[in-house]
């Protein structure tokens, strides 16, 4: 009786202590786990019947990791299984987490390792850009380069980033190419002024040697008017080019150049009905400047073998009014202007008019004509519909406020290539090198270059061109290709790089190296965030971060069906790509906590990405803050960059979107479905629903248990289309059904309702973000023995309440990004 | 690693290209190298036509020697200065420098070859020029094949490839985007158009055989074509379709 009496008694003082046992933990492993996870079955692929109580191994670190994971989240034992009592959860979690936290202290390394890793392509390019102080947007260096392996979506993985010999001979050429561009020993080049009037097409003489662009056919007429009027958006009839530039072979000299166009938009609304299906009517008139070259192109292409837009404007006024832009023209380059938002082209806009609207009475004296020519002009003459018409084009430039330029101070000091020789320049290599290298070279690491100079000198070589093979070769050496951070915890040095590379994705400025050189970033490194953020440079890391974290290239890769007519004729890809960056930015440059990013009910809209999204009232071209109340945007998961990336181009699929907001938003990547059981075939004819499809799918018990956390996330978004348009219903009619239940319970009726749930996961978001922002930072996975360090990191972002910036700066101080 | 480029480490030492890459706009991203570096596919027939069979003029070649030249003596100096840094390095970074020093003997390798094709003439084709200008994707499917079969034949290739992807322009057979319809979704419509695009496809492989068999390199040569996926709209990856065809098989086997 007395021993029964004192058993009693301390199982009670165990659960007022709130604490469990390894014996608690076992036996809630054996009765709420192990049905699934044990001998018989490893769902999943775990077991944890033979989970050892002491935590020896980083596999066994990850299990218990996982196990107290899956039990805060509340995802396991999954509904409908037996449950665990609440205060018998807590006691596990409790326990299990000190157990962890205690089994971390005891491995040796704190956290893991990234390795020597080179610069990947976007590195390289903003790295040779700032350097040699070269517009690496125009030109791009790393264009032919093989695509970099990502991992998790991240290209600057160390581990897997591939150096191969394709990959060196791209080096040498690019390396050999930026360093013909830097190279400026000639007189600094005079702006001029260059202007051409209507007409821009000609006949005859003055037609000679001229591309098909610049003469009239059946689609571009010489006009009797002081204005030309453009029709369409294919180059025949929408495209006008620049002569006075184009007969000297495009601008001399790249740099800054002042462009000026006197237009107006004529014919916005019209009626021409179905004839003009591919004009919004109404709309404004969108003029594009374009950049284009010429050179080695195909003639009947516009002539034309590449291609920058340079600028975008919206017209409503059919008075003429001046537009003026500056804008970074390569040599070689010539502006174009071009009616971008027009019909799809001048000459099917003449059939659709000859076909669809040949009763208007401003067509009724062409009907007869025979002469194609003679016809096809006559429409477009008589035509009224919408019409970009241009008066007058002007250049000035270049404007060069820095000559010869970084680059060639950078290769050559203020050497003359007479004054180059065997003495001075080994100076001007040591010099660049420290440079190249963002750091003093090693002991051996440049006498080889050194020597290759003397000895092609010796053979007779230039010294100018020997000092150039010298340039070249640091360009293609490890020094200047690899980010070389050393062993443990970061020099003062090798921070610097870690840094810079984090923020503005190229070498540590003069500012940080002095620092470093100081031994005083370490104690400065909030206010150096402050400051690299306020560096236009620091875009870099808004737009290269998150389209890596939202798999933005999947909008390349897969490019939305032609049938998305305003995807293309509105160029929405890069309003939307623009609308998540300035919302990212926002974010960052106000500090704002991180649940805008789930629950903002504002974004950034032009005129053509809110009328996308049913939104009236915007503007121009350029984005804006719109506030948001219709409950169908807000936040990430209304925005047409995730929502077309997260799609393929042609139609939706729940399990693709589910796994992508699971994987980008909330941390969690399902493992790949087992081998053996039939694919999910869409069929869209409207007998059967994709979700009546899932429903199938699930009823094997093996789909069921990632299907539940996948579909639901998947379903809830199913009112937006491939391109992430909203849609009431399916192309079949099929009503689009957004309702779903997530695990661990709550369900959820409609899109706002899911947003709200997800809202209440925002410390899960947090906690993904943090490890997508450390992964970009330090270019490696995160993985179980880094566990300790970012809960830390975690408690003490949400202690300080703070906003983004606030979370990047405990990143940079956290003991992950201050070790290699 | 793609089996074209593995067969190119095995016979491609011996003619002036290890292997010919094509494709459509960009292809399918259907050949890689032993390292994992993607090779993307010549898109150009007039280029490809350049590459195989027109001689650069010599001042051209003078120039490229020089170049060639130095390059070697540059590789001397950067593998130099990388075993300066490896000194330094421990040894997961030193693993991964190694990959630098292997593709400077890569390139090292391929540069010893250089000077000596780069003075031996071309083969004389006999057919017209194939000239820069923009074609129909219909004429360059026929094109690349034309191509690839004379380059077999004139051995200045033994591994060639041709990769039609999402970007072939299926509007040139007046059908919907080959994107768009491969998600076929069961509907009829869709199916019958890919059926078009596959029939237009086969045909030319169809043209491509009878020409190495007029040019009797048929049976020496094997031929592999096929899809890496056998149902676009589900993705699925089951069941290939594949057609293997040449290289003497019947009579090797009976």
């Amino acid at each position: 009786m007395k021993h029964i009496l004192t058993c009693v008694v301390l199982v009670l003082v165990r659960s007022l202590t709130a604490i469990g046992s390894d014996k608690e933990v076992s036996a809630f492993l054996t009765n709420h786990c192990a049905q699934c996870h044990g001998a018989k079955t490893q769902k999943a692929d775990r077991r944890f019947d033979k989970l050892p109580t002491t935590i020896a191994k980083l596999d066994d670190l990850e299990r218990y990791q996982e196990i107290v994971d899956q039990l805060n989240l509340g995802t396991m034992p999954p509904e409908g299984a037996k449950q665990p009592s609440p205060e018998q959860r807590a006691r596990v979690i409790t326990f299990l987490t000190q157990k962890l936290e205690s089994a971390r202290a005891s491995f040796k390394s704190p956290h893991g390792q990234s390795e020597l890793r080179r610069l990947n392509s976007w590195e390289y390019r903003q790295t040779l850009g700032d350097l040699l102080g070269l517009n690496v947007d125009v030109w791009n260096p790393a264009e032919d380069f093989p695509a970099e392996v990502k991992v998790e979506g991240f290209d600057n993985n160390g581990a897997s980033l591939v150096t191969s010999g394709i990959l060196l001979q791209h080096y040498f050429k690019a390396a050999e190419e930026a360093i013909k561009r830097a190279t400026h020993f000639e007189e600094q080049p005079v702006s001029r002024h260059y202007a051409q009037q209507t007409p821009f097409y000609f006949n005859g003489k003055e037609a000679e040697g001229l591309p098909k662009l610049f003469r009239p056919d059946r689609f571009r007429f010489i006009p009797d008017t002081p204005y030309t009027d453009l029709y369409g958006r294919h180059y025949r009839g929408g495209h006008l080019g620049f002569l006075p530039l184009h007969q000297q072979g495009g601008v001399k000299h790249s740099g800054m150049y002042t462009i000026r166009v006197r237009a107006a938009a004529l014919g916005r609304t019209h009626d021409y009905g179905k004839a003009l299906d591919d004009f919004r009517n109404g709309d404004p008139v969108v003029m594009e400047i374009a950049a284009v070259d010429r050179r080695g192109s195909v003639e009947s292409t516009g002539n034309v073998s590449s291609m920058t837009s340079l600028a975008r404007i919206e017209l409503t006024n059919e008075e003429p009014q001046w537009f003026e832009w500056n804008v970074f023209l390569d040599s070689g380059f010539e502006p174009e202007v071009r009616f971008r938002n027009g019909p799809l082209s001048a000459k099917r806009l003449v059939r659709m008019l000859l076909t669809e609207a040949s009763d208007k009475p401003e067509f009724q004296p062409l009907l007869n004509i025979e002469n194609k020519t003679a016809k096809a002009n006559g429409v477009l003459k008589a035509y009224q519909g919408p019409r970009l018409r241009v008066w007058e084009i002007q250049v000035d430039g270049p404007h060069i406020d820095n000559w010869p330029g970084v680059g060639h101070q950078r290769i050559y000091g203020d050497l003359r290539p007479e004054q180059l020789d065997a003495a001075t320049i080994p100076q001007r290599i040591e010099a660049f090198a420290h440079h190249a290298f963002r750091r003093p070279p090693v002991e051996g690491e440049l006498e080889p270059i050194q020597q290759l100079i003397q000895d092609k000198l010796k053979e007779g070589v230039e010294p100018l061109q020997a000092l150039q093979l010298g340039c070249q070769a640091i360009l293609c050496s490890p020094g200047f290709l690899y980010l070389n951070l050393g062993e443990g915890e970061l020099s003062e040095n090798a921070l610097a790089s870690r840094l810079s590379y984090l923020l503005w994705s190229s070498p540590p400025d003069q500012t940080l190296l002095d620092l470093a050189k100081a031994g005083q970033l370490k104690a400065d490194l909030s206010a150096q965030v402050t400051r690299m953020l306020a560096d236009p440079k620091s875009d870099r890391f808004a737009t290269h971060f998150i389209r890596r974290w939202l798999d933005l290239d999947n909008i390349g890769t897969m490019p939305p069906s032609a049938d998305f007519l305003v995807f293309y004729r509105d160029n929405l890809e890069n309003a939307m790509r623009a609308e998540t960056e300035m919302f990212f930015r926002h974010v960052l440059d106000n500090n704002l906590p991180l649940s805008e990013f789930l629950g903002a009910d504002y974004t950034f809209l032009n005129r053509e990405l809110a009328t996308h999204y049913g939104i009236e009232g915007v503007e121009g071209n350029q984005l804006r803050r719109v506030e948001l109340n219709n409950g169908h945007r807000g936040g990430l998961l209304g925005q047409g960059s995730l929502l077309t990336a997260s799609a393929n181009g042609v139609d939706t699929s729940p399990v693709v979107r589910g796994i992508y907001v699971l994987e980008k938003l909330l941390g969690y990547t399902p493992p790949p479905p087992p081998p053996d059981v039939p694919a999910i075939e869409p069929d869209i004819r409207g007998a059967v629903t994709i979700r009546e499809q899932l429903v199938k799918h699930r009823e094997i018990a093996t789909c069921a248990e990632c299907h539940r956390k996948i579909d639901p996330l998947g379903f809830a978004l199913e009112n937006f289309d491939a391109i992430g348009g909203w849609r009431d219903a399916y192309a079949g009619n099929a009503p689009i059904d957004a309702t779903g239940q997530l695990p661990g319970g709550d369900s959820f009726n409609s899109l706002s309702q899911f947003r709200s749930l997800m809202i209440k996961r925002q410390d899960q978001f947090n906690r993904a973000l943090t490890e997508k922002l450390l992964t970009y930072a330090t270019g490696r996975e995160l993985g179980i023995s880094d566990r300790g360090e970012l809960d830390r990191v975690l408690a003490q972002f949400e202690q300080s309440e703070g906003g983004l910036k606030d979370l990047l700066t405990i990143l940079v101080e956290s003991s992950i990004f201050q070790h290699k | 690693m793609s089996l074209d480029q593995a067969a190119a480490e095995h016979v491609g030492s011996a003619t002036r290209f290890p292997s010919i890459n094509t494709g459509i706009v960009n292809g399918t991203d259907m050949c890689w190298t032993r390292a994992g570096v993607h090779v993307p596919p010549v898109n150009n027939p007039a280029t490809l036509f350049r590459g195989l069979f027109v001689n650069s003029p010599v001042e051209v070649r003078r120039i490229q020697e020089t170049r060639l030249k130095h390059r070697g003596s540059v590789l001397d100096a950067l593998r130099d200065s990388a075993r300066a840094l490896n000194r330094t390095l421990n040894t997961a970074d030193r693993n991964k420098l190694e990959q630098y020093l292997t593709s400077v003997r890569d390139v090292e390798r391929r540069l010893q070859m250089s000077p000596e094709w780069l003075n031996r003439p071309k083969p004389t084709p006999e057919v017209d020029e194939i000239k820069d200008e923009e074609r129909m994707h219909l004429d360059e499917v026929a094109l690349f094949y034309d191509l690839m079969a004379l380059a077999l034949q004139t051995d200045s290739t033994r591994v060639a490839t041709l990769e039609t992807g999402m970007g072939f322009r299926t509007s040139e057979l007046n059908l919907d985007s080959y994107h768009g319809i491969s998600h076929h979704g069961k509907t009829e419509g869709r199916i019958d158009q890919l059926k078009v695009v596959e029939t237009f496809l086969t045909t030319k492989l169809s043209d491509f055989i009878s020409k190495l068999k007029d040019a009797q390199i048929f049976d020496n040569t094997l031929i592999v074509f096929g899809s890496g996926m056998s149902d676009a709209s589900s993705h699925s990856n089951r069941d290939l379709p594949v057609i293997l065809a040449g290289g003497g098989w019947i009579t090797r086997d009976t």
